[in-house]
């Protein structure tokens, strides 16, 4: 089947344009849910994050704290990194 | 116990230093594992040559950037990484430590000493790669590196700051040369950096023993990276090298760096471009083999003296197939470097060594390198060589021959003798002058063949002695040669002479 070449520009730019949404999709990680409270002194630190899509995620793993997402970009506030990098600290003194 | 407080305070330290970072990184997952390299998806905004780090501490360093996918060489065991990791950029160059007190002491690419009993903390860091000076910092190379062989610093001289290869066959005295080098500059202010890439460590480790055993360790830096580290190591071995090289060079010391070889460094770089499916060329190496040897070696210069008069001597071994020096590597390395020194097996099988042909060999710098003593009595030298060469071929089918040519013959003969030096045994600059002097001026037509080795034994010996301690006093001083000098080391040699004949 041919698809006319001027759907297919279209259909092009759509796919696009979903993708790129995507990428701007932020995704907060916690090891508790966030509370409404806790959700707008986040937005206030951070105000890029404003009128985006944010999706929440809960992850038992982290111990505490949160990790923020978006696209390839990451902010890790969670207390299993600090540990781990405690660890290395620990490993590399002795 | 005492121990165990000085950790605990140690740890106290670091975390009441730590601050939490809420700064906001670049990731990607690994997708894929190869021989040493790992690509990741993600790292939209990673850049050519940043370090990595993945979740368990191991840092990587970006190679290849393609549309979603990014090449990492795994600096560290790659074994130890897994499918799914975190991988962070730093934003940082890779970039090694360096410092004065790398002098003396065997190091892996990553500036860490290979022997737990050596240890130093460095806190100065170079970066591996770097952009070599540019024309304005550069000034013509006008002193020379004595590397104590007679036949190089007669007739391929070499001067601070030139980039000269050594090519030959295998086994025919390349890394001897090199070796011998290094050697001969104690106490000569010049700072020696050997780079083994891909070698045996057996190989390795004869080398280091030799350092030591000729007391070279004193003003050299081993970096070395063996077969059997990862490719990536080998491929970072000659640029951190050089990096360190240039750490000495700003602070304006004089450097001479050793790679040995790049033979086999093109063939890492082929190796890791093959996993990361560069398209493959001649060879099967990738495009850009050309470009990975000229930045390497345009890395060597001699800055101008308002730039701190610091120089970087380069001097790259190449392994040849056969004697054919017209193969993809060597042809490249040779239309890189400022010359090059031939060897040749059947040289080396007659017992001629250093094994080097003087016809092929060249030094684009010329005689600017070299010392005015040296300058003059190694101007005919060059010829008379020449007419031997000439002649020699020649005459094997002639028997009757006229006087003139047999004279040639006989002087080629003695001459070519004469550039014979066993291995780990260079000569000073006095004894150097002296021996092509008495070569040049033809006080050695009369000694047979087989005595010319006992004259030059007999003349070294004669140096050291009170009676003409004169003349190494002013060579070394002057490093001319003026006419109560000449007549000097003519009574010397005429009387030495009379007791071989």
């Amino acid at each position: 089947m041919k698809i006319d070449p001027e759907l297919k520009i279209e259909l092009k730019k759509t796919l696009m344009n979903e993708i790129n949404k995507k990428r701007d999709d932020i995704i907060i990680e916690s090891s508790i849910p966030l509370s409404n409270e806790q959700i707008s002194m986040l937005l206030e630190k951070y105000p890029k994050f404003k009128n985006k899509n944010i999706k929440f995620v809960l992850n038992r793993k982290i111990i505490a704290g949160i990790i923020i997402k978006q696209g390839s970009t990451i902010i890790d506030l969670s207390l299993l990194t600090q540990f781990n990098q405690i660890k290395k600290n620990l490993y590399e003194i002795t | 116990m005492k121990l165990l407080d000085q950790y605990l305070k140690q740890i106290e330290k670091e975390l009441s230093s730590k601050k939490v970072d809420t700064a906001s990184k670049e990731t990607g997952s690994l997708v894929e594992l190869k021989d040493g390299i790992a690509i990741v998806n993600g790292l939209d905004k990673g850049f050519f040559g940043e370090i990595v780090e993945f979740e368990n501490g191991v840092q990587g360093y970006i190679l290849d950037l393609s549309e979603d996918s990014v090449g990492i060489i795994v600096l560290g065991d790659y074994l130890t990484l897994s499918e799914g990791m975190q991988v962070k950029g730093t934003g940082h160059i890779l970039s090694i430590p360096v410092g004065d007190e790398l002098i003396g002491k065997v190091v892996n690419p990553l500036s860490q000493s290979l022997f737990s009993s050596q240890n130093f903390k460095l806190t100065k860091n170079y970066p591996i790669e770097r952009i070599a000076p540019g024309v304005v910092k550069r000034q013509s190379v006008n002193s020379p590196v004595q590397t104590g062989i007679k036949a190089i610093d007669a007739l391929i001289p070499i001067g601070r700051g030139q980039r000269e290869l050594i090519i030959g066959d295998r086994v025919t005295g390349k890394s001897t040369i090199a070796i011998d080098t290094i050697i001969n500059q104690k106490n000569k202010n010049l700072i020696c950096i050997y780079c083994s890439i891909g070698q045996k460590n057996s190989k390795i480790a004869s080398v280091i023993n030799t350092f030591n055993k000729y007391d070279a360790m004193n003003h050299t830096i081993v970096v070395s990276s063996s077969a059997s580290d990862p490719v990536s190591m080998q491929y970072l071995a000659p640029y951190s090298a050089t990096a360190i090289g240039e750490y000495f060079m700003d602070k304006g010391n004089d450097v001479l760096i050793i790679y040995d070889d790049l033979t086999k460094h093109a063939w890492a770089y082929r190796q890791l471009s093959l996993i990361l499916r560069m398209p493959a060329g001649r060879e099967a190496y990738p495009g850009d083999v050309f470009y990975l040897h000229s930045r390497l070696l345009e890395r060597a210069c001699k800055l101008h003296k308002n730039y701190g008069g610091g120089s970087l001597t380069a001097i790259p071994i190449v392994e040849t197939l056969e004697g054919d020096i017209s193969g993809y590597i060597p042809t490249n390395i040779i239309s890189i470097t400022d010359g090059q020194i031939f060897l040749e097996t059947e040289l080396f099988n007659a017992g001629i060594r250093p094994a080097i042909n003087i016809g092929l060999s060249v030094s684009r710098v010329g005689s600017n390198a070299q010392t005015k003593a040296i300058k003059q009595v190694s101007g005919r030298l060059k010829l008379d060589l020449a007419q031997y060469r000439e002649l020699a071929a020649f005459s094997q089918f002639e028997s009757d021959l006229d006087e003139g040519t047999k004279k040639n013959l006989n002087r080629g003969a003695k001459v070519s003798q004469i550039l014979i030096q066993s291995r780990n045994n260079p000569y000073t600059l006095t004894e150097e002058v002296c021996l092509i002097w008495s070569a040049v001026n033809g006080y050695l037509d009369n000694i047979p063949l087989n005595k010319i080795n006992d004259f030059e034994m007999k003349l070294i010996n004669e140096l050291k002695l009170s009676n003409y301690k004169d003349i190494q006093k002013k060579i070394e001083k002057t490093k001319e040669l003026d006419k109560n000098l000449e007549q000097l080391i003519k009574k010397m040699i005429e009387k030495l002479v009379k007791t071989i004949l």
